[in-house]
């Protein structure tokens, strides 16, 4: 059915199979991200994580159950499982490690798209200079309790991380204190893929331009539009800020 | 005495005094974190401008703080 859709058809799903794409955290973002993109039909998914699912993670972490956490099932293998369960045809490779800049490379070779659902500020910037480096585009998203952001990185095209946040990020909002709602992961995590998708399919024009911020207690969606007309260049990418859009 | 201005922080309805700055408006607010993302009338505000902002009536501002959680 998906092949429908204006800018996907045969020619679209054989680009997705052919595809490769790195999801970094398996919690309450990266397991919707994963099943979304597995159900899809990304012919190859690296699924990494190094933590094993706890009773705490099931309101929002769907891909697991209580069984798992009986177990303390290390994430990236219970995820494997469940989602060769919903697509078999897809190549599944399960990696239980924590992304950091001494493997970073190691676990973005060989991929079209990077999914950022980390859990922590840092590794995330490491992330975005890693990707620059290696002119590898990915999605960033974030979310704490009902509220979170997405972002789009293509090197060399579009503001990066480090653009957003020059004086880089602190944990100042953080799930351990303020929790994570189920429905602001899980809709997080499907715009997040969305994006992706869009970026296997080559559907460039329509990605998300600029930073979408989603609040939903209440609700609202805002798209923050990019702007620095006359500063120095970012010293991570060297972008210096024009209208994405005129 | 200065005047008033209406602007509109994070959806609310706010008067501030005329020529108020964006970091003082950023103090009032407690939000000065160093991830914060400021936004006004739909416009990204980049750190290094925010002395230069004076809030003007009928500003839209928007004080993001990021999540990043996963």
């Amino acid at each position: 059915m998906q092949e429908r859709l204006a800018g996907w058809g045969p020619e679209g799903q054989a680009r997705l199979e052919g595809s490769t794409a790195v999801v970094l955290g398996l919690g309450g973002l990266g397991g919707t991200t994963a099943m979304l993109l597995a159900r899809a039909g990304v012919g190859r998914l690296r699924l990494v994580d190094p933590d094993r699912v706890a009773l705490d993670n099931l309101h929002r972490q769907i891909l697991y159950g209580e069984a798992d956490a009986a177990q303390a099932a290390p994430k990236a293998q219970a995820a494997a499982r469940r989602l060769a369960s919903a697509n078999g045809q897809v190549r599944l490779e399960a990696v239980q490690a924590e992304f950091q800049e001494s493997n970073g490379a190691e676990l973005l070779q060989g991929t079209d798209v990077v999914l950022d659902c980390l859990d922590r500020p840092q590794p995330r910037f490491v992330l975005n200079e890693l990707c620059l480096k290696l002119g590898l585009p990915w999605v960033h998203a974030g979310v704490v309790a009902a509220q979170g952001q997405l972002l789009v990185v293509r090197p060399g095209t579009t503001p990066c991380l480090r653009c957003w946040f020059p004086g880089g990020a602190e944990p100042s909002f953080t799930s351990a204190e303020h929790g994570v709602i189920g429905p602001a992961a899980s809709v997080l995590a499907s715009l997040q893929a969305n994006e992706a998708l869009k970026l296997l399919l080559g559907q460039d024009q329509a990605l998300l331009a600029g930073m979408l911020v989603v609040r939903l207690w209440p609700p609202s969606f805002r798209e923050v539009r990019f702007h620095r007309v006359g500063q120095e260049p970012c010293p991570a990418c060297g972008y210096q800020a024009k209208p994405l859009r005129p | 005495m200065s005047e008033n201005i209406s602007i509109v922080v994070d959806g609310m309805a706010e008067a501030v005094p005329q020529g108020l700055s964006l970091p003082r408006l950023i103090l009032l607010h407690q939000a000065q974190h160093k991830d914060l993302i400021v936004e006004i009338n739909g416009r990204f505000v980049h750190p290094r401008e925010y002395e230069r902002v004076a809030l003007k009536d009928g500003d839209r501002v928007e004080l993001i703080h990021p999540a990043f959680g996963g």
